[in-house]
């Protein structure tokens, strides 16, 4: 059922309804009674009803967009972290090479100082 | 009789309107029912897709956690590999020059000072060899320092989505209890219900006097079904 008012319950018109019963039986002078009291009831609880869930649908609504912007910045910050692997396992390989040279540096200079230290011990001519 | 006082005109538009009422309230109640149907099931739904979130979000920040220690370790080995290439591009350096001294000493044999070259070379080439290592040591150590700072922004920015999601379970939790209260209230209006259609029955039956008069429907009849002539 649907009204121009919103409620998705038709609320108001439960309302109207209640009013117009209530108008007619005094009309009629008539109490309307027990009958007329629950109508009015029903009315009121609808609209409870109607504030609560108007109160769900707000708060749905707000989680739905928020967390719709949590994930998009979840996923760009997991791009980010995944980048940042990809880039230290760069920065890994570099400097692997980097110490690898060093080490064969080190050994062919090792090497090297020893063939001009026996160069040094040798006569000159 | 109330009907013989009220007349059959009024009667009859209170009765019109009596079996309006019950058709909108039986209406209104199944709409209720669908709507807070659907509201729960879209709930739920946020609530699952959220707790999803949550999880992938706590992953991820175990990532971080980790890749703070690997930064670290990147960082702190970037900068000794650039001291010992550092050290390293000094002793060559010496080599070289040490054995450049030979190699240009007019006292040594020509067999000398030519080995003594040849040491001279092959130094230099370790000395090229070094720098080069030497600027890759030093664009890893720039690289690592550029992660490190960025991996701190990352790290506020885990912080916050981390708050917004706490905020959004809160909300989500907030929404259940509310609908767990209109639960309750759309109990209590299939109640009110219940006992205004049985009231409403008593009352046709008190206003045609239990027997059915002047172009009404009867008492067994169902208001919501047909309304009164």
């Amino acid at each position: 059922m649907s009204d121009t008012h919103g409620d998705g319950d038709g609320t108001w018109r439960m309302h109207q309804q209640a009013a117009q019963l209530g108008r007619l039986f005094s009309d009629a002078g008539l109490s309307g009674g027990e009958t007329l009291e629950r109508v009015e009831r029903l009315g009121r609880q609808l609209g409870a009803r109607a504030l609560l869930t108007a109160e769900v649908e707000s708060i749905s609504a707000d989680i739905a967009r928020r967390s719709s912007r949590g994930f998009d910045e979840l996923n760009r910050l997991q791009d980010q972290t995944d980048v940042t692997e990809r880039m230290a396992r760069s920065v890994y390989d570099v400097l692997r090479a980097a110490a690898l040279t060093d080490g064969a540096a080190a050994a062919a200079i090792t090497d090297l100082l020893d063939d001009l230290q026996e160069l040094h011990d040798s006569q000159p001519a | 009789m109330i009907l013989e006082s009220v007349g059959p005109d009024r009667l009859g538009a209170v009765y019109e309107a009596l079996a309006q009422w019950r058709m909108f309230a039986r209406t209104a109640h199944v709409a209720a029912q669908t709507h807070q149907r659907t509201l729960s099931l879209d709930l739920l739904h946020t609530a699952r897709h959220l707790a999803a979130g949550v999880d992938a979000l706590t992953r991820l920040e175990q990532q971080h956690r980790h890749h703070t220690t690997v930064l670290r370790n990147l960082h702190g080995s970037a900068v000794h590999t650039a001291e010992r290439l550092e050290h390293r591009a000094v002793s060559v350096r010496r080599l070289v020059e040490a054995a450049g001294r030979v190699a240009d000493d007019p006292a040594r044999t020509t067999a000398q000072r030519s080995q003594a070259a040849t040491i001279r070379e092959r130094a230099h080439l370790q000395m090229e060899a070094l720098d080069q290592a030497a600027r890759l040591a030093s664009r890893a150590l720039a690289e690592t320092a550029r992660l490190i700072e960025r991996h701190g922004r990352v790290d506020r920015e885990l912080a916050d989505l981390r708050q917004e999601f706490t905020a959004l379970r809160a909300n989500a939790e907030r929404g259940l209890a509310a609908m767990t209260s209109a639960g309750r209230t759309l109990r209590e209006v299939a109640e009110t219900y219940e006992g205004a259609q049985l009231s409403a029955n008593d009352l046709r039956r008190e206003l045609v006097g239990g027997g059915g008069d002047a172009g009404l429907v009867g008492p067994e009849a169902d208001l919501t079904v047909k309304a009164p002539a």
